[in-house]
């Protein structure tokens, strides 16, 4: 098998300001988040040669990028793949590039939530929802689906909600340095501990929030890259893993851990040819859609041993300023999770740090990075690689 | 001669306080008579082999169906195979009694062997009204058969035109006659004539009984009916107390307290049951060994109990409480019938070449990946343990919901929101916790009802 590394580059991206967007709708998030890409890139949409539009529920088919941007009948593929929606948008156009088939493409994610008039995702709050025999399909709440790995995990290694507390404390103190996320405010670690509880034993600051957004990526290919901009970020790696069956079915399941990612990491290890990813990389996105999600993905990405996670938390290593960055802006915590954008959001965040642009956020010069998405029940996941 | 190879009966682990002694069961916001029913009728056959039930009669005045039958789609939960005859007895409290009649009469002739007759009630009344507070929830089952344990020697039916409990198509609640009326006109002179009847035809005098099994409305008239036939309250009485620990269970009632008297029956024991409703009839019973029965019965289920503390929760889970409109998720009556082994049916797979047992029914092995090389296991009476769970916070009839992961017997997972949990007692020591698992109405999606198995705290 081949390795993606180096052959394509990302040479702009665009992002909405992330939050309840009453009077925007998603056809001006698009607009927004892809004409910033394209100024970045310094193109316009008569460049784009083929274009990847990402969402979970908000549209259907290629139309739905097509007609707010006017592509003037270029091929468009909907992208549609649970939370991992925007990376796995980016992923397909890379590999559209990496083909030879295109030079330069778009990729764009995209959710509107807040028109559906419910205050969870997508569903009734409160309906327990019927069995779907025909998708095998069980029902559940994103909240459950998570919530069950927090017990397992306490019981087994020790961990308490106060660690759980303390990644929410980390992501909205990086949030409060992101003027495009959906909540920029501090919480303290009491405030965290006292907030309601949503799921037990996770607690209101424990889960992300319900936002609309939208984010894009130019991608072209290495041969072209430098013509656009003397920065532009390469892919280094990409993992993509479907799992076989809901966690909550799969016989032996463990609760500790979730293979989806554990396999997106190791694809995505081999193209980037990272071994020890704690001391190799710069700075990490983790899909913390709960903080349980970002605690058990700091393991299954290997970035700690298993058990470890609690220890890494005390000593604030993921922390900015600690040795290894998590959700430098804040994350689906500060950013909430418009599904098809949040993959695309996270590469925006790493290719503004990348290239210094990230305000009180920046860290020192960093070069490499990783983004992890975590979907369904959770059943997909990607991993993607990200550097100079 | 023809009688009852096995019973079995159900009661949900709700209760409220029955004023001014005495609970009642409520049956939780996901169980309705059909559900009751399956729980019913599976404690009556555990240890027979399902596939020999060659009939199915269903008996209640609440099904939850008013056009589509209700016995065929508790067959299919129950997984009979061997495509029984299917008959629901609707209309009045005394369809139970009715389908026995029926069945006893096709096991006499030779049309069918073996008989499955279930009757359920979830019969609802204003809030606070005497419906409402004498109403109890539950189901009873008996399986009838030639040369069993006990026999049914001798019956007495009694169709008489008195109205005392009805409900339009339209109509909500159930509703009633002034009691004094119904009491002195309808109840006691038409029981006594039925028991008097049975006992005439059989060449027998009350003092030959030793236990009688006699519905009646509430506690006041079946003290009432004891005391005018002559039978002594502490000695000849079965089931009477159900009234004051269960509640009125509808159709479900005689069968209940013929379930309680077989409990305690003793070889040679007489046993009389009596039932009312449109008439009254009653039938003559020869314990001759002690039945069958290998399920939980009314001594299982009865201690088994969650006490709602609050008259307010109580009327959400019969819907008296009317919340916040939600439109309900769509479901598929084509996918549900394609799927019906595994959803209704509660069947798994059990993969033939590497032995991994999994939920739902699989194409593929999801550890060996051999493709159709299954074969199908039956779930319904698996043993299970929590394997994790979460209580979540949402709007919903319980509060809080627990949704949870059960390991069941084989290694097969199952993940559902963990029926009659007490969420309160619920924490870290829950964890490997003992389920079992129970059939349960979901939402009404497309307007049909949406049925599926869940786990609940393993009880009795």
């Amino acid at each position: 098998m081949e390795s993606i590394k180096d052959k394509v580059a990302i040479i702009g991206m665009g992002c909405t300001k992330f939050g309840e967007n009453w009077d925007k709708g998603a056809n001006d998030m698009i607009v927004e988040a892809a004409y910033e890409a394209f100024e970045d890139a310094g193109i316009g949409p008569k460049d784009i040669q083929a274009a990847w539009v990402g969402t979970n529920t908000s549209g259907k088919a290629g139309f739905c990028l097509s007609y707010p941007l006017k592509l003037k009948g270029i091929p468009v593929t909907r992208v549609e793949n649970y939370c991992c929606t925007g990376m796995d948008t980016l992923r397909n156009a890379a590999f559209g590039v990496a083909s030879g088939m295109y030079d330069i493409v778009l990729a764009l994610g995209f959710e509107k939530l807040k028109d559906l008039g419910t205050g969870g995702l997508v569903g009734q709050a409160g309906a327990e929802i019927a069995y779907r025999p025909s998708i095998q399909a069980p029902s559940g709440t994103p909240g459950s689906y998570f919530g069950m790995a927090a017990i397992t995990y306490f019981q087994k290694y020790g961990a308490s909600r106060e660690h759980l507390a303390k990644i929410a404390v980390k992501n909205h103190h990086n949030g409060a340095l992101a003027p495009k996320a959906h909540f920029q405010k501090e919480i303290t670690l009491d405030q965290a501990l006292n907030a309601p509880i949503i799921t037990w034993p996770l607690g209101l600051f424990d889960c992300c929030g319900v936002t609309d957004g939208a984010a894009a990526a130019i991608i072209t290919t290495k041969e072209l890259a430098k013509k656009f901009r003397p920065d532009p970020v390469y892919i280094k790696g990409l993992g993509l893993s479907a799992d076989t069956m809901h966690h909550m079915y799969k016989p032996g399941h463990d609760y500790l851990h979730w293979d989806a990612t554990v396999m997106a990491a190791a694809e995505a290890y081999r193209h980037a040819g990272i071994t020890n990813p704690f001391k190799e990389l710069d700075l990490v996105g983790i899909h913390d859609c709960f903080t349980i999600t970002e605690l058990i993905s700091y393991e299954d990405l290997g970035l700690c041993p298993r058990g470890e996670a609690k220890n890494y938390i005390d000593s604030g290593a993921f922390e900015i300023g600690g040795e290894l960055p998590v959700n430098t802006d804040g994350g689906l915590k500060a950013f909430g999770h418009p599904v098809g954008a949040t993959g695309l959001r996270m590469a925006y965040e790493l290719y503004k740090q990348f290239q210094g642009k990230a305000e009180k956020r920046q860290l020192k010069d960093p070069q490499i990075g990783l983004v992890q998405n975590l979907g369904g029940h959770p059943s997909v996941a990607t991993v993607a690689i990200l550097g100079l | 001669m023809v009688g009852i190879a096995s019973c079995g009966a159900y009661l949900p682990v709700l209760r409220l306080a029955l004023p001014p002694s005495g609970e009642r069961t409520v049956g939780n916001y996901d169980e309705d008579s059909i559900t009751m029913a399956v729980e019913a009728a599976i404690d009556c056959l555990k240890g027979t082999d399902r596939n020999q039930v060659d009939a199915v009669y269903f008996a209640s005045t609440t099904p939850p169906y008013a056009e589509k039958q209700c016995a065929a789609l508790i067959a299919c939960v129950l997984d009979l195979q061997n495509n029984p005859n299917t008959v629901d007895f609707i209309g009045s409290t005394r369809s139970a009694t009715m389908a026995l009649k029926a069945a006893m009469d096709a096991v006499k002739a030779g049309s069918a062997k073996k008989v499955l007759v279930v009757a359920a009630d979830r019969r609802v009344g204003p809030a606070q009204s005497d419906i409402d507070k004498t109403s109890g929830d539950g189901a009873a089952a008996v399986l009838i058969t030639d040369q069993a344990p006990v026999a049914i020697e001798n019956s007495y039916c009694l169709t008489d035109e008195f109205t005392f409990n009805w409900r339009k198509p339209e109509d909500e609640f159930v509703r009633g006659w002034e009691e004094r009326f119904i009491m002195t006109e309808g109840y006691q002179p038409l029981m006594k004539k039925a028991v008097a009847g049975l006992l005439k035809s059989a060449g027998m005098k009350t003092a030959d009984i030793t236990k009688a099994a006699l519905y009646a409305p509430n506690a006041r008239q079946h003290q009432a009916l004891v005391k005018d036939l002559k039978l002594d309250p502490k000695a000849q009485v079965a089931g009477g107390a159900l009234l004051s620990s269960v509640g009125n269970t509808g159709t479900a009632l005689a069968l209940m307290m013929l379930v309680a008297a077989l409990e305690g029956a003793k070889p040679g024991d007489t046993i009389v049951m009596a039932n009312f409703g449109d008439g009254a009839d009653a039938y003559l019973l020869k314990v001759k060994a002690k039945p069958d029965s290998k399920g939980k019965g009314i001594k299982g289920f009865l201690p088994s109990k969650l006490m709602i503390s609050n008259y307010m929760d109580y009327l959400p889970l019969k819907d008296l409480l009317k919340a916040e409109e939600k439109g309900e998720p769509a479901g598929s009556l084509t996918a549900l019938w394609r799927e019906r082994r595994a959803v209704y049916g509660c069947n798994g797979v059990r993969c033939k070449t590497c032995g991994t047992l999994q939920y739902p029914i699989q194409r593929v092995c999801c550890q060996c990946q051999t493709k159709d090389n299954f074969e199908l296991v039956n779930l319904s009476e698996k043993k299970g343990k929590l394997v994790t769970f979460t209580k979540e916070m949402g709007p919903s009839p319980e509060y809080p919901r627990v949704w949870s992961v059960s390991e069941l017997e084989g290694g097969c997972r199952f993940f559902c929101v963990l029926a009659d949990a007490d969420a309160s007692k619920m924490d870290e020591k829950s964890m490997g916790m003992p389920v079992e698992m129970t059939f349960r109405r979901l939402s009404g999606g497309s307007g049909f009802h949406n049925y599926i198995w869940k786990c609940r705290p393993a009880r009795g």
